[in-house]
């Protein structure tokens, strides 16, 4: 029998912390990037989480602020001779910027139309990144190479997709434990009974979506500098929005550490399964997909300490169905 | 509720474990024979997926053709093949993921390239920081050929010149061609192609009266064509993917369109388009990598007789994209054994002042990897046959002024 | 040339309002956004390629084939899935219907493999001209074809009672549950007839362009455009919203070039939502 108590859970939890942070000692390069890429999703995944998972505002576009990053990154630093350190800073601030622009008008759309409004936003960028001719257009950008060999540049992504990470994760944390987070939560439970309660909506709304776009645009940057080529069509896509939301969903909505477990499983599971059935990743990630809806629609997490049984789990099918 | 807690902490460890064991199960399967590894990350799902598979179907002939000749020779050692193939989703995150598994994991000894070149500029990053010698098959993008890397090689000439013959030949029809219009898809794939004819053209007195790009997904190309038609042009230039080439060349006809020669970029000589367009797909040019009748002879096929070789194999007739990948291994195959040795540095420096032809053509390397001895040819579809009108063929002819839609 | 313009908008823009359509009720009716519409589509239009290859019909009259295919996938899609999860809200409903566009995808690779796959029958590119407007005899059957079947459903939702319970449904789950109407049955049926829409747009599109597998993504801005613009499940408003679009998108081409399509296309859209957020004919409540 194994019961794990809260200090047992810290253990564990340091313990993986210690792993991750020696990690790049211990594994080849492979491990690594999969390991970085992990990281950028569990960055992504929580920025959704402060928009979508406490605000209740569903940016299923939020991808547009992780181009709009990488483009400014790019842009800067080929364009302009810019460090990528400064170019990354602008790029997130941008990004925030330019959220709290759109946000004002975009964020007093309720529900539906405002998933689909950002998802609109996002073609839009799109489709003038493809036509002005600094970006570099349809035909993409090429950024300067990271210097070094790859060890050195794998270290590098490493570490600063990690360090990024730690510092979305404690963001989200200081949230949810301030007044903000409460707000936040207000917002989403009930938005009118929050306005009449003193909580003036909009200056909230804004700020969740701008924390957001702040750490995508930042992973954006990134991404461009590690990837070093980006394209209209790879900055800005629909795909790994949807998985951002599949993983806030299997980890837990409105949680710290929910996120970024589900963005840890998810990216882990479809790399064990993506090698070996060439032909049929799309249906698995499909059917993980519909599973996890059906059966965990308030997470993994949730489903765990409330115990792992089969009446359980039929239980928490019975509360969504018509 | 104990009890199911420590069943599911069982359950949970032997998941685990299972886990842990499916990760390792590379490591276990290491062979005492000589083997020389090759890795290719192809797109086998998403937008490039046909094209992928059938360049992933040229690396596999070339496998078992080569590993039924005994392997390759090291150094005087036959060595079987072995390819490890992995998808990467036409998903640039994913091929640059699997580039660096291939090399640091499967260990493999030499990489065959993505598909398309905004993956390849991606993914020929890490080659280079690894050292190790990418062939590209089909990625032929100028730009990743610009940055300087010095193990990336790219079996094709650049896409500014895929279809610059076509212009050449354009020119030099009766009655004299003397505008052009040209329609293209805003993407990496096919803006360095029509910029090159387009250059070319203005370059050979040819007008330009019309220029426009369309974006990624359009399905109406009306409004485009009723401006074409107003400009009469007598050269239309369309590039797109394969679905954008259909569509425009249909609503082409419908609207009643004409012009005295159009060309796509690729699709024409896909191996799709009869099939699809049937009679509205005649008179149409198209750049192929590679042709049946194309008149390169080499150590182990000629044009002709690789297509004899497929036709036997696979009862149809070889298309360009397996051409590509099957030469691609070739042109492995001949570096290494002129090497003698599997170190990347010295296959580098043979394939950097190789100078060979094969059957898919020649191949001689500037020292940014490009091919500046591969020219395109240039095909027209002529009564339901992909027929080969440059480099010129006894017999074939380009047939020109194309009939008007009507008179057809 | 004007007139040629118009004529291309109105006619790209039938096909726009059906397919809009289809997704329209859906989002109406249930506020599921589904994702996976543009992909039931695809699968209508390889009904029709399965079947004018195999039994030698003519595309056209496979329309039947790909209705009934579609209608019956669509209702078992709603009944075994997301009827399980209706309740759950939009971020639940939107993963499980990209999910299932996932699968379907994949089925449709395993089934058809990764090619192009397109119809071409004999009239196909012939067209006639009136005042010097030329006019495809295809487009203009499609045009047709595509408004008939949006006139008809409105219809059926206005004037026989499986439409009223449909609408009831839309206004008060809870009330219509209480006069009778079985909530889930309802959903599948709405669910069915929108997937059957779908299939019949796919039969329509495939005579217009090629598919493959991963085709049906394409439609999704066109879908949320329409369904938006006209008004949450209003059908007359949709019919509109498509025209309109069929209309900017010809008009953005000659004014600004096709380069600037898209980004007219999504600005207008947002500002829509912007400044008339219920659309063009669309209430508070759908009913």
């Amino acid at each position: 029998m194994v019961k794990v108590s809260r200090k047992g859970w810290l253990l564990i939890g340091g313990g993986f912390c210690l792993f991750l942070l020696l990690a790049p000692f211990l594994l080849r390069g492979y491990w690594i990037r999969l390991l970085t890429n992990m990281f950028m999703f569990g960055i992504l995944a929580e920025s959704v989480n402060i928009i979508a998972g406490y605000c209740g505002y569903l940016a299923l576009g939020n991808m547009l602020f992780f181009g709009l990053g990488a483009y400014i990154v790019a842009v800067l630093m080929t364009k302009f001779a810019f460090s990528f350190a400064l170019a990354l800073i602008i790029a997130g601030l941008g990004a925030s910027l330019f959220s709290a622009i759109v946000g004002l008008p975009i964020l007093r759309l309720k529900g539906q139309y405002f998933i689909m409004a950002t998802m609109a936003l996002m073609e839009l960028l799109r489709a003038i990144t493809n036509n002005i001719p600094i970006t570099g257009g349809g035909q993409g950008i090429t950024l300067p190479i990271f210097p070094g060999g790859a060890a050195a540049a794998n270290f590098f992504f490493y570490y600063f997709m990690f360090g990024l990470m730690v510092f979305a994760i404690l963001c989200t944390f200081y949230i949810s434990k301030s007044r903000l987070g409460y707000a936040f939560r207000a917002i989403r439970f009930d938005e009118d009974a929050a306005s009449v309660m003193g909580i003036n909506p909009t200056p909230y709304k804004t700020i969740a979506w701008a924390i957001s776009a702040f750490f995508t645009g930042l992973t954006g940057g990134t991404y461009a500098y590690w990837m070093s080529y980006i394209d209209p069509g790879e900055a800005y896509q629909i795909m790994p929005s949807i998985k951002m939301y599949l993983m806030m969903v299997l980890g837990g909505r409105g949680t710290v550490l929910g996120p970024i477990t589900g963005a840890f499983f998810i990216e882990f599971i479809s790399e064990l399964v993506w090698g070996k059935f060439l032909e049929l990743h799309f249906l698995i990630l499909g059917l993980i997909l519909v599973l996890v809806v059906i059966f965990t629609p308030k997470g993994f997490m949730d489903l765990l300490r409330r115990g792992l049984s089969f009446s359980k789990l039929m239980a928490g099918v019975k509360e969504n169905r018509v | 509720m104990k009890k199911r807690k420590s069943f599911f902490w069982t359950r949970g460890t032997i998941i685990f474990s299972c886990c842990l064991i499916l990760i390792s199960f590379p490591t276990f399967v290491n062979s005492q024979e000589a083997k020389v590894r090759i890795g290719a990350a192809v797109s086998m799902t998403g937008r490039l997926a046909k094209e992928g598979s059938l360049v992933k179907k040229g690396y596999e002939t070339w496998t078992e053709w080569v590993n039924g000749r005994g392997g390759i020779n090291v150094g005087g050692k036959l060595h079987k093949v072995e390819m490890i193939y992995y998808d990467d989703k036409a998903d640039a995150t994913t091929s640059a993921k699997l580039t660096e598994k291939l090399i640091t994991e499967d260990k493999v000894n030499l990489i065959l390239g993505p598909y398309s070149s905004g993956i390849a500029a991606a993914t020929s990053a890490i080659g280079e920081k690894y050292g190790y010698v990418t062939i590209a098959p089909v990625a032929n993008g100028d730009f990743v050929y610009e940055r300087g890397f010095k193990y990336l090689f790219s079996v094709l000439s650049m896409a500014t010149q895929d279809l610059v013959p076509v212009a050449e030949l354009a020119v030099k029809q009766i009655p004299k061609p003397k505008t052009f219009a040209a329609v293209v898809l805003d993407h990496v794939f096919t803006l360095p192609a029509i910029d090159g004819v387009k250059k070319k053209s203005l370059e050979s007195g040819l007008q330009e009266v019309y220029y426009g790009k369309f974006p990624v997904n359009t399905s109406d190309f009306s409004g485009i064509l009723t401006t074409i038609k107003g400009k009469d042009p007598d050269l239309l230039y369309f590039g797109g993917f394969f679905p954008d080439a259909v569509s425009f060349y249909r609503q082409a006809k419908e609207l009643n369109v004409n012009a005295k020669l159009y060309t796509t970029t690729g699709t024409a000589g896909h191996p799709d388009w009869l099939s699809v367009m049937k009679k509205d797909g005649e008179y149409v040019l198209a750049q192929v990598p590679w042709h049946q009748d194309m008149p390169y002879k080499g150590p182990f096929f000629t044009s002709a007789s690789f297509n004899d070789f497929w036709k036997k194999k696979y009862g149809e007739e070889a298309d360009y994209f397996s051409a590509c990948g099957f030469v691609s291994g070739i042109l492995m195959q001949l570096a290494i054994e002129k090497a003698g040795s599997l170190d990347q540095t010295k296959i580098r420096d043979v394939l950097r002042a190789i100078d060979v032809e094969t059957f898919f053509g020649k191949f001689k390397f500037d020292e940014k990897g490009k091919n500046i001895a591969h020219r395109m040819g240039i095909i027209q579809v002529q009564s339901g046959k992909q027929v080969l009108i440059d480099p010129p063929q006894p017999g074939a002819k380009i047939l020109y002024p194309a009939p008007s839609w009507k008179e057809r | 040339m004007l007139g040629q313009v118009l004529v291309n908008g109105l006619l790209q823009g039938g096909f726009y309002a059906c397919i809009g359509v289809s997704f329209s009720i859906v989002f109406g009716i249930m506020k599921i956004i589904n994702l996976a519409q543009g992909t039931q589509v695809i699968l209508g239009a390889y009904i029709t390629y399965a079947a004018s290859h195999l039994l030698g019909l003519d595309p056209f009259f496979t329309l039947p084939l790909s209705i009934i295919g579609l209608f019956i996938l669509g209702y078992m899609i709603q009944k075994y899935l997301i009827n399980l999860v209706a309740k759950g809200g939009l971020i639940i409903t939107s993963l499980l219907t990209f999910g299932l566009n996932l699968i379907l995808i994949n089925i449709a690779l395993l089934i058809w493999k990764a090619d192009f796959r397109g119809t071409n029958p004999w009239y196909m590119g012939m067209s006639f001209e009136v005042a010097g407007v030329t006019i495809p005899y295809v487009r203009l059957l499609i045009f047709v074809i595509a408004i008939l079947f949006t006139i008809v459903l409105e219809l059926f939702f206005r004037k026989t009672e499986t439409g009223n319970s449909i609408r009831a449904t839309a206004l008060n789950p809870k009330a219509a549950q209480l006069m009778g109407i079985d909530i889930g049955k309802t959903y599948c049926l709405t669910f069915a007839i929108s997937s059957a829409l779908g299939g019949a747009m796919g039969t329509l599109f495939i005579l217009a362009k090629p598919i493959s597998p991963f085709t049906g993504g394409d439609f999704l801005i066109i879908l949320f455009s329409v369904a938006i613009l006209g008004g949450l499940g209003s059908i007359p408003g949709a019919l509109l919203a498509g025209i309109v679009l069929g209309m900017v998108e010809s008009f953005s081409t000659m004014f600004f070039g096709i380069a600037f399509q898209n980004v007219v296309l999504n600005l207008v859209f947002i500002l829509i939502l912007i400044f008339l957020p219920t659309g063009f004919m669309g209430k508070r409540f759908y009913g």
